[in-house]
């Protein structure tokens, strides 16, 4: 009730007296004498005026700081209860696995405090090894995203709302049970599942409004026995029960449409179909690399991000060491260079529409029912074939088009050569990429039509990822019900009525099924951090399975999953197996995963009409410009858009970060673009004309428009040498978040930044995402999506676009001390002479002595004395094999997260103020080389002279080698930094290590100007706190932060810093072997990048222990030490690039290939 | 109850015969050995604890008519139990789940523990102890006299400022005149002037205290040394590692595994605080503040649930830049906690130990430089000796130092291998 009383302090204010009213209505209550005091002549004489009153203030407050000048008070706060298995201070690892959809791998999760901070590969379990990519890695900094949902929201046409999850239950469930009374259509969108669990409760959830389909996936989970020591004791055993399958729920009802349909970013629906009709079962075989002596890919990028790539990778390493005397020959045909196909020995370019032909080409030649290809290919494939032949059963040939011609004509060579059981295991099936393109064309048409009543999507987003993502999004709101499980608003939540935010995978419990045999198991590393829930639960939750908790710590699927381990592992192993469940769980848990034996599955014989398929997949239309959509290392399919270890990760071949682009051939750049010098237009034929199409801080990248079909594309143009002619690609994964307007709403490293923080906007005053989104863009042909191929139209804009950089310069301009390489034929007869001096010889100097010259090693012309350092205890060392290096950039962010090195953005890195501590330099071969090589030979003879210059051999060749060289601090023994430093900032260790000392520096960057290997890196901001960084950097958001790791110091503005060696993972190895009372033993202390490396190109180790793997790496024919002339002295050992190739296919490759006739 | 806590019963005994010092005569002297040895661990004499009070539970016994089952209780209660004889062990077996431990006693040992028990007197506890008065704590970082000898001065200024311009005002606002025009700055300058020499010593003095001054300061930048912040809990080092001569490390429990030696988790002190509900000195305040913090009842001995984190004030401060681990020096080199803390028995609230408290203790390397300075840590790196002989991983580094005979001569000169010559003295040693 509302209180009128009138309170009153005086009759006059009761009856508002005139008088009162206006003394209340003025601001002083009566009038200050002030000029008739001032005016007195006494006080205009006083001199105590203004400079009197500053003079208060200032005394006032210094005195005020002179009282506040204590030191603050720390806090420190205790757990009350302890968990028993965590000890501040000491980090715990847990085993967990990553499944996104797009790629797989097992992995070991650190944690602090209870913080995860780090991820690795698991060397001990599971299919990938200490494989990973940096997008695993990276992922640990995505569950600090503060985008994330953190409550189940709703859209309504008026009011965005968070709601309780028992509000959403009871809507959602009521919605479902409504549609499924009056026998609606109920459709549920997610990845492919591979994980038995998630699988039963989808089950669960379709039968229950109705549905009655069974997955059209692998067998139920079958788990081997195991004894104690976590061997499969009594696989076959395990593998007979399986016969029984999993029991599907009985549908309640049928009356309801219920259908579950799978969708990925990247289909292989052109696999299955291929296979289904070579073997009768639409599955993916299980491939192993390692087994094969000869590997032929045609556009399959099998080492970033094609189906287990990760298990790939580790395999294909096992097959790139010179020292077997064996190695791998790696073949590539393909468009774009690719991250493969950077690593192959020989790289043919073709266009898209031709790698049906060099299939059918390569059959042919092996004598199948092939057809010939004409021209220049013929002899590739010619070649090929009889490489192949040779190592039959020891071959492998993958194609990564989603054409399932291709892919027949490819079975057949595989077929042909016997790889069937040998290299390719088509018992054991992956049991990824499940999408039917068909299928999800069905839905399209179905949704679009209006027909459908409820739709659910699970960690998909059609609206961004599909080639038709308006239409979908218009039909989403044509639905009843419509519901997201995203993390995020994104593009096709933000279009659904209920978002039920998902758990990050590290706050979730999983099991997954990635392969015929083998189980993992995601276990949570953290409590969730939002009131999130898992998407399994929700299904289990509306499937009347479960009940939901109502706190975070909800064990709902928890449960389930053991239910299903228990139902279809444990108690199937034979009785005298059965030691318990716990234990069996326990043990599972701990190692994260299960290799068991499946039930090899019953595989016809080939038998595909290859006749049909070679004259259909010979007959794809070509087309002036064909565009290819593919993956960068670092992006993917877009899951981790807005994650700025990746967005910063400059790509392995472009050296690009923060952007997206067209990479062209740069003969073609030079033709499409107006920055061509004149001259005949497709030829790069003179340095001025390759310095048009070169990009550093001051040269900008044109903008071009690519149009294909109806759909136009604005981005800035790339010149990537080795390029095939006629062919563009862009990386599919950018662009996201657009649909956020003024919102970072999929997180703040998704979208474009100003040069001085704050984002971009357009004029509206949208955020504009970085890159563009490329999925419109995706084709169609022969009744799957095509990721390559299709017609695009070029056309440049005449506008000019900023690219950040990292390595402006192509080429390691023929100095030799950096890169060493040699061919195999070359290696292996060096080893045998044991003499290597043909393609690693020692450095000499030339010096006077007694009035002649002579020629001495570098070590005695040294100014310096010997530093200390080979006698004392430790002497830390690496080696890196440049051979194994595929360039992929895992250890640069596994660097960035073990050391706290700042994100410092696009604007930066074009300034080359990147702060990687790693960065892996690219080099292209130079068009030059080889006529340099013979004019350096015999110096006195110039009659060529006028056919190279050093300008030229900056222009990279048309279709280069290329070599991938991490460069990190070399930790000279005689450093050039630690001479120069003026206040011993920079100091050597007794154990070899160059120390920087943060607290001590001061900033004068003498030392990074002395660094012949220019990896020291200057903080020439607070990152952490500069508002400029603010979009950037993580670590400037309260939850971000939580990433950090607490053992290495975050660096303040104005020092230098550069890579440690880890120096805090040496002395936490050191610590534990003398805790232990032992000393260090290879292995214990190893550095972040050496443990990241997927191929173990990275040896880290003491080489003062002369049993060591990294002194006898040292000392090793193939080690070199990069810049020796210079006489430093590195702790680094790099091994000189072998290439399997006999020295004329090397040359014949220069360029001579059937799409450019390149003259040079 | 908690399960791990159970387990560290036997320790809270210990205490808990602390509080019985003292006490009674002749016989009664066996009881109370007997008692600590066999009871007190579970019981005490006027009190619940995880057993019922013991006072007078011999009478009921015999009020039962069961005087003479109180032996066979004692001796092994289960047996009893089943008997099904006992009505008292009956009752008490429906009470309480938990089942009496069976002691080996005689019927005169328990006798004698129930004379001593019937004759304790509460009271007796402090009997025989000082009471030591928890130390006044000093202001956090305190400039003490210096703060107060400034703040007088700036009043003394402003005082004599308003008196100026009070004068002035006076002089304005009303008619009198007064002679002097001078303000009290000329009539100091006059004074200066007339006493030129004087006044130039005076000031060249001040100035040089002044400097002095300001550079003693300068020096004392992140000098911790007596720093002993007050702390939420009124906990005394004195009376846990003093009195009850408590290991460090049983609270610390940290220190020999990580970086940290850690600030007891609150579950740590239910250990023995689950039985001891007073404190010596501060009765039952300080000790409630845990039961608050763990969410403790103590009426019905049950856990709430519901628990808030204690926020103490760090002591021992150390900037971001620098990396210290407690395991490689507690664990590794075997250094003893008084060397960095001081007799830590000796004061009340944690606080860092001054160089020279230190280095009047006995076993302790002697040093100069403050506590938790970058000097006084190489100092000790310069002075501390390695026993190489003691860990194998020193064993190993002393073989690869004698295929260097000059360099390993170089290092035994002084009959010893330091720890700066094995990198002791080294930045990334310290600083990553």
């Amino acid at each position: 009730m509302a209180n009128d009383k009138k309170y009153w302090k005086g009759f006059d204010e009761l009856k508002e007296t005139p008088s009162f009213v206006e003394k209340r209505d003025s601001e002083f209550p009566a009038e200050v004498p002030v000029e008739e005091f001032m005016a007195s002549e006494k006080v205009s004489g006083f001199k105590t005026d203004r400079r009197d009153f500053l003079k208060f203030l200032g005394f006032s407050v210094a005195a005020a700081t002179l009282a506040a000048c204590e030191k603050p008070v720390i806090k420190s706060v205790p757990y009350v209860n302890k968990p028993e298995d965590i000890t501040p201070g000491v980090a715990n690892w847990y085993a967990s696995t990553y499944y996104d959809g797009n790629d797989f791998g097992s992995i070991l999760v650190k944690t602090r405090e209870g913080r995860p901070i780090m991820i690795k590969g698991n060397k001990y379990h599971g299919i990938n090894g200490v494989s990973t990519s940096p997008r695993m890695v990276a992922s640990v900094l995505s569950l600090y995203n503060e985008a994330r949902l953190n409550a189940p929201h709703k859209h309504a046409a008026d009011a965005h709302t968070d709601m309780s999850w028992a509000d959403m239950d009871s809507e959602i469930g009521a919605k479902l049970t409504a549609i499924a009374g009056k026998g609606g259509k109920i459709r549920l969108v997610t990845k492919s599942i591979i994980s038995p669990s998630t699988r039963m409760a989808i089950n669960a959830f379709t039968t229950k409004y109705g549905g009655s389909e069974a997955f059209p996936m692998g067998p139920a989970p079958v788990v081997a026995p195991i004894d104690g020591n976590g061997v499969v004791a009594n696989a076959a055993a395990a593998a007979v029960n399986v016969a029984a399958g999993v029991n599907l729920v009985t549908p309640e009802s049928t009356s309801a449409d219920v259908k579950h349909v799978t969708m990925d970013e990247v289909s292989y629906h052109g696999m299955r179909t291929a296979n289904k009709e070579s073997f009768g079962s639409d599955f993916i075989p299980s491939y192993d690399f390692s087994k094969a002596r000869v590997i032929v890919s045609i556009g399959c990028d099998f080492l970033n991000g094609w189906l287990l790539s990760t298990e790939y990778t580790a395999q294909y390493g096992k097959t790139r060491v010179p020292e077997n005397t064996w190695m791998s020959k790696h073949w590539q045909f393909e468009s774009i260079m690719s991250q493969t196909g950077s690593n192959a020995d020989v790289r043919v370019r073709v266009k898209p529409s031709q790698e049906g032909i060099v299939a059918a080409g390569i059959l042919q030649e092996l004598g199948g029912q092939g057809a010939s290809a004409a021209g220049d290919l013929a002899g590739y494939c010619a070649k090929v074939a009889a490489e192949l032949e040779a190592a039959k059963g020891k071959s492998l040939v993958v194609a990564g088009s989603n054409d399932p011609n291709v892919q027949i004509i490819v079975n057949a060579i595989n077929e042909k050569l016997g790889n069937y059981g040998a290299t390719i295991d088509h018992t054991s099936h992956v049991e990824m990429g499940w999408n039917n393109d068909q299928e999800i064309k069905a839905l399209e048409e179905e949704l679009t039509g209006g027909t459908v009543d409820a739709v659910i999507f699970y960690d998909v987003n059609p609206v961004y990822a599909s080639p038709n993502g308006a239409s979908w999004a218009d039909a989403i709101g044509k639905c009843e019900l419509s519901v997201s499980f995203a993390q995020y608003d994104d593009e096709t939540a933000t279009n659904c009525q209920y978002i039920c935010p998902d758990n990050h995978y590290l706050e979730s419990w999983n099991d997954f099924n990635p392969k015929t045999g083998h189980y993992s198991l995601a276990q949570p590393v953290i409590r969730p951090l939002y009131d999130t829930r898992q998407a399994q639960e929700s299904l289990l939750v509306w499937a009347g399975e479960a009940t939901r908790s109502t706190s975070k710590d909800s064990t709902v699927f928890y449960d389930f999953i053991q239910k299903t381990w228990n139902e279809y592992g444990y108690s199937r192993l034979p009785v005298e197996e059965q030691k318990g469940f716990d234990t069996y769980w326990n043990w599972a848990v701990h190692n994260g995963s299960v290799s068991g034996m499946g039930m090899p599955a019953e595989v016809g014989s080939f038998s595909a009409n290859v006749g049909a398929a070679v004259t259909k997949a010979t007959a794809v239309e070509t087309a002036e410009m064909e565009l290819v959509i593919y993956q960068k290392a670092g992006i993917g399919v877009g899951k981790d858009s807005a994650n700025p270890w990746l967005q910063e990760m400059p790509d392995p071949l472009s050296k690009v970060s923060w952007d997206n682009y067209v990479t062209m051939a740069p003969a073609d750049a030079l033709a499409k673009l107006p920055a061509g010098v004149p001259g005949d237009g497709t030829d790069i034929d003179s340095y001025e004309e390759w310095n048009a199409l070169y990009l550093g801080e001051d040269s900008p990248a044109h903008m071009v428009s690519v149009t294909v079909g109806e759909q136009t594309l604005e981005l800035p143009v790339f010149p990537m040498p080795g390029q095939a002619s006629g062919t563009i690609g862009i990386a599919m994964g950018y662009g996201r978040g657009a649909h956020g307007g003024s919102e970072a709403i999929i997180g703040k490293g998704a979208y474009q930044t100003e040069k001085y923080g704050d984002y971009e906007t357009d004029k509206d005053g949208n955020l504009i995402p970085v890159g563009q989104n490329v999925f419109p863009l995706l084709g169609w042909q022969n009744d799957a999506v095509s990721y390559a191929g299709m017609a695009a139209t070029v056309t440049a804009t005449g506008a000019t676009y900023p690219l950040a950089c990292a390595q402006t310069h192509h080429t390691v301009m023929g100095r030799e001390s950096v890169v060493k390489e040699t061919t195999m034929g070359n290696f292996v007869a060096s080893l045998d002479a044991n003499n290597h001096d043909s393609y690693n010889p020692p450095h000499e100097l030339m010096v006077i002595k007694n009035g002649e010259h002579v020629k001495v090693p570098v070590a005695e012309a040294d100014l310096w004395k010997e530093h200390p350092v080979e006698h004392i205890g430790h002497r830390w060392g690496m080696s890196v094999d440049l051979t194994s290096c595929i360039g992929c950039g895992t250890c640069l962010v596994s660097c960035v997260a073990e050391n706290n090195v700042p994100v410092v953005g696009k604007d930066e890195v074009r300034r080359s103020r990147d702060m990687h501590w790693l960065r892996i330099d690219r080099y292209f071969s130079s068009i030059d080389d080889d006529k340099r090589n013979a004019w350096e030979a015999d110096p006195t003879d110039q009659s060529d002279d006028a056919a190279w210059s050093y300008l030229k051999m900056e222009v990279a060749e048309a279709s280069p080698e290329v070599t991938y060289m991490p460069m990190m601090c070399q930790h000279c023994n005689h450093a050039p930094c630690e001479t120069v430093c003026p206040v011993a900032a920079t100091t050597h260790s007794n154990e070899g290590l160059n120390q920087m000392t943060y607290n001590r520096c001061i900033g004068t960057r003498y030392c990074a100007n002395n660094c012949p290997y220019k990896v020291r890196r200057f903080n020439w901001f607070n990152y952490q706190g500069y508002k400029k960084f603010n979009a950037a950097n993580p670590a400037q958001q309260e939850l971000g932060r939580m990433v950090l790791n607490p053992d290495v110091v975050v660096r303040s503005r104005g020092v230098m810093e550069k890579c440690s060696f880890c120096v805090q993972k040496i002395q936490e190895g050191k610590l534990v072997a003398k805790k232990a009372g032992r000393p260090v033993e290879d292995g214990d202390v190893t550095s972040a990048c050496a443990e990241a490396c997927p191929v173990n190109a990275i040896t880290f180790g003491d080489w003062n222990d002369t049993a060591s793997t990294i002194r006898a790496k040292s000392e090793a024919g193939r080690a070199y030490q990069s810049l020796e002339e210079v006489g430093f002295k590195p702790n680094v050992w790099y091994q000189a690039k072998i290439r399997n190739v006999e020295e004329d296919v090397a040359m014949a490759d220069h360029g001579d290939d059937h799409a450019t006739h390149d003259e040079h | 109850m908690s399960t791990p806590l159970k387990g560290f019963l036997s320790i809270a005994a210990l205490f808990v015969f602390s509080l019985f010092i003292g006490a009674n005569h002749s016989y009664a002297q066996d009881g109370e050995a007997l008692f600590k040895n066999n009871c007190a661990s579970c019981h005490a004499v006027d009190k619940v604890v995880t057993g019922p009070a013991l006072r007078g539970v011999q009478g009921k016994w015999a009020e039962a008519g069961e005087a003479d089952m109180l032996y066979d209780w004692v001796k092994n209660s289960t047996v009893l139990i089943g008997s099904g004889k006992s009505t008292m062990a009956n009752a008490i077996a429906d009470f309480s789940p938990t089942d009496m431990t069976p002691q080996a006693v005689s019927n005169d040992d328990i006798d004698a523990i129930f004379t001593y028990i019937e004759n304790f007197k509460a009271d007796d506890k402090v009997a025989t102890t000082d009471p030591i008065p928890y130390q006044t704590i000093k202001k956090e970082g305190g400039n003490g006299w210096m703060l107060k000898l400034a703040l007088i001065g700036v009043l003394l200024i402003v005082v004599l400022a308003m008196a100026g311009v009070n004068r002035r005002l006076k002089e304005a606002s009303s008619d009198v005149e007064t002679d002097e025009d001078h303000t009290y700055l000329e009539i100091v300058k006059d004074w200066f002037f007339r006493n030129k020499v004087f006044a130039g010593i005076f000031i060249l003095l001040a100035v040089f205290v002044g400097l002095s001054d300001l550079g003693w300061r300068a020096a004392q930048i992140d000098v911790m040394e007596g720093y002993q912040p007050s702390q939420p809990i009124k906990f005394s080092h004195m009376v846990h590692a003093g009195n009850h001569e408590i290991d460090c490390k049983y609270c610390h429990s940290s220190v020999e595994k990580s970086k940290h030696a850690g600030i007891p988790s609150v579950n740590v002190c239910m250990n023995c605080h689950l039985n001891i509900n007073e404190g010596t000195y501060t009765d039952t305040t300080e000790i409630n503040k845990i039961y608050d913090a763990v969410g403790y009842d103590l009426a019905s001995r049950e856990y709430t649930g519901e628990s808030s984190p204690i926020v103490w004030n760090k002591v021992h401060n150390l900037p971001d830049h620098v990396y210290f681990n407690h395991s490689q020096h507690v664990s590794v080199a075997g250094v003893d906690c008084i060397q960095c803390h001081g007799d830590v028995k000796t004061f009340d609230a944690g606080k860092v130990a001054s160089v020279d408290e230190i280095n009047k203790l006995e076993g302790t390397v002697k040093l100069t430089k403050p506590v938790l300075t970058m000097g006084w840590c190489i100092e000790c790196h310069n002075e501390k000796e390695i026993d190489l002989g003691s860990n194998d991983y020193y064993m190993e580094i002393h073989n690869r130092l004698k295929k260097d005979p000059e360099l390993l001569k170089k290092y035994k000169e002084d009959d010893k291998v330091t720890v700066r010559e094995l990198g002791g003295w080294e930045c990334a040693k310290c600083h990553y």
